[in-house]
């Protein structure tokens, strides 16, 4: 089983553990959960990996933290959750999926992924097209409950591939693929990357490399469209680069036979 | 996008097997068909990639010491450069770990990092 980061009921991050431990660290299937490769926290009753570990008497006993499924009226929860994140600081924004970021931020992953990732990447957009909250310039967690009001019927939530977002209802146990599961991770290109700063052309192949090593790890912590956009970068960059040392080369070629031709005329 | 893949690696294939002919028939100490590096040229200071022209033709005849000896960077190039030939071709888990945990941030600074260092010393040391 994989390691995996929690979420503890002080709303503090814990962990990695070993998946088999976590029922003993009070973990329910409430308990929100990432391991690596997971594009963002879900309930430990969701990941598939985890639902053996709970037993069925686990299920109904005293949950950590109070959770949707218990509570009978969404709209409290609406109401009760975003206030945790509204005191997370603003300022914290960007500096996700920064360099280096393994993780996604507790809570913060979700909008943005939603927001930036390019329209062509969601062929199945659902009938939330332009009323999604999503769609919106990056909604703070404080702005979450009108997903509630907007939100006609739970039933289409399950066509967009299931995401479930903190102040969103959660489906219970939605057997459906992560959203990173349905999309196709970019390319790093870095193999063209590192071939660039072998063909001379060293200030466009540093910037190449720098670009494509940031694709996967931009990938794993959740930050699709950043992932997305160092592939793009990484790719111009490394055409650019490795194509002009081969056209460069490839003219000197040519050059050197048409004045051999000359001379032997 | 499948299709579109295939394109890809049929023309990154050919160049390569192209140029490949053409840095084994053609000896680039003694022909002049091949460019001369700008930097060299203009500076009179060796690039980090200098020698590797001299390098491919020596290791495709199978002389891997005179490869590393025009072009000692080649040692830390070309394995990285197989990680991530490896890391883009394969699409399963073993894909999934190389660019996930070796091909890091981290590793693509330290690739740029050895570059200019190698760079700087190549030229103080002249190798
Ligand atoms: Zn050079």
């Amino acid at each position: 089983m994989k390691n995996y980061h929690i979420i503890g009921k002080d709303g503090k991050q814990a962990g990695p553990f070993p998946g088999e431990e976590l029922v003993n660290r009070g973990v329910t299937r409430d308990t929100f959960v990432w391991c690596e490769g997971m594009s963002n926290w879900q309930k430990a009753g969701e990941v598939t990996e985890l639902c053996a570990i709970f037993a069925p008497a686990a299920a109904s006993t005293q949950p950590i933290q109070p959770k949707p499924a218990q509570q009978p009226a969404q709209a409290a929860f609406g109401q009760q959750q975003p206030q945790t994140f509204q005191q997370r600081p603003a300022a914290q924004q960007p500096a996700q999926g920064a360099f280096g970021q393994q993780q996604p931020a507790f809570g913060q992953q979700q909008p943005q992924a939603f927001q930036q990732r390019p329209a062509a990447q969601q062929p199945a957009q659902g009938p939330f097209g332009q009323q999604q909250p999503f769609g919106q310039q990056r909604p703070a967690f404080g702005q979450q409950p009108q997903a509630f009001q907007q939100r006609p019927a739970q039933s289409t939530f399950g066509q967009r591939p299931a995401q479930p977002g903190f102040g969103q209802p959660v489906q219970p146990s939605t057997g459906l693929p992560n959203p990173a599961a349905g999309q196709t991770k970019p390319d790093s290109w870095l193999w063209l990357a590192i071939c660039s700063t072998v063909l001379c052309c060293i200030p466009l192949g540093v910037v190449s490399i720098i670009f494509a090593t940031q694709v996967d790890s931009k990938w794993a912590a959740g930050d699709f469209a950043g992932a997305e956009d160092a592939s793009k970068k990484a790719k111009l960059w490394g055409i650019i680069a490795a194509g002009s040392g081969l056209l460069a080369g490839l003219l000197y070629f040519i050059f050197i036979m048409a004045s051999g031709l000359l001379a032997a005329l | 996008m499948t299709r579109r893949r295939t394109i890809i690696t049929i023309t990154v294939t050919a160049i390569a097997l192209a140029a490949a002919a053409v840095y084994f028939f053609n000896n680039p100490e003694q022909s002049n068909i091949f460019p001369r590096c700008p930097i060299k040229m203009l500076t009179g200071y060796d690039c980090p990639s200098c020698g590797a022209q001299r390098a491919l033709h020596a290791a495709l005849h199978g002389n891997i010491a005179d490869a590393i000896r025009y072009n000692l960077f080649l040692v830390v190039a070309v394995p990285f450069f197989l990680l991530a030939l490896a890391a883009s071709l394969l699409k399963n888990r073993v894909g999934r770990a190389i660019s996930l945990h070796i091909l890091t941030p981290r590793a693509g600074f330290a690739y740029i990092a050895l570059y200019i260092i190698w760079w700087i010393t190549r030229n103080i040391l002249s190798i």
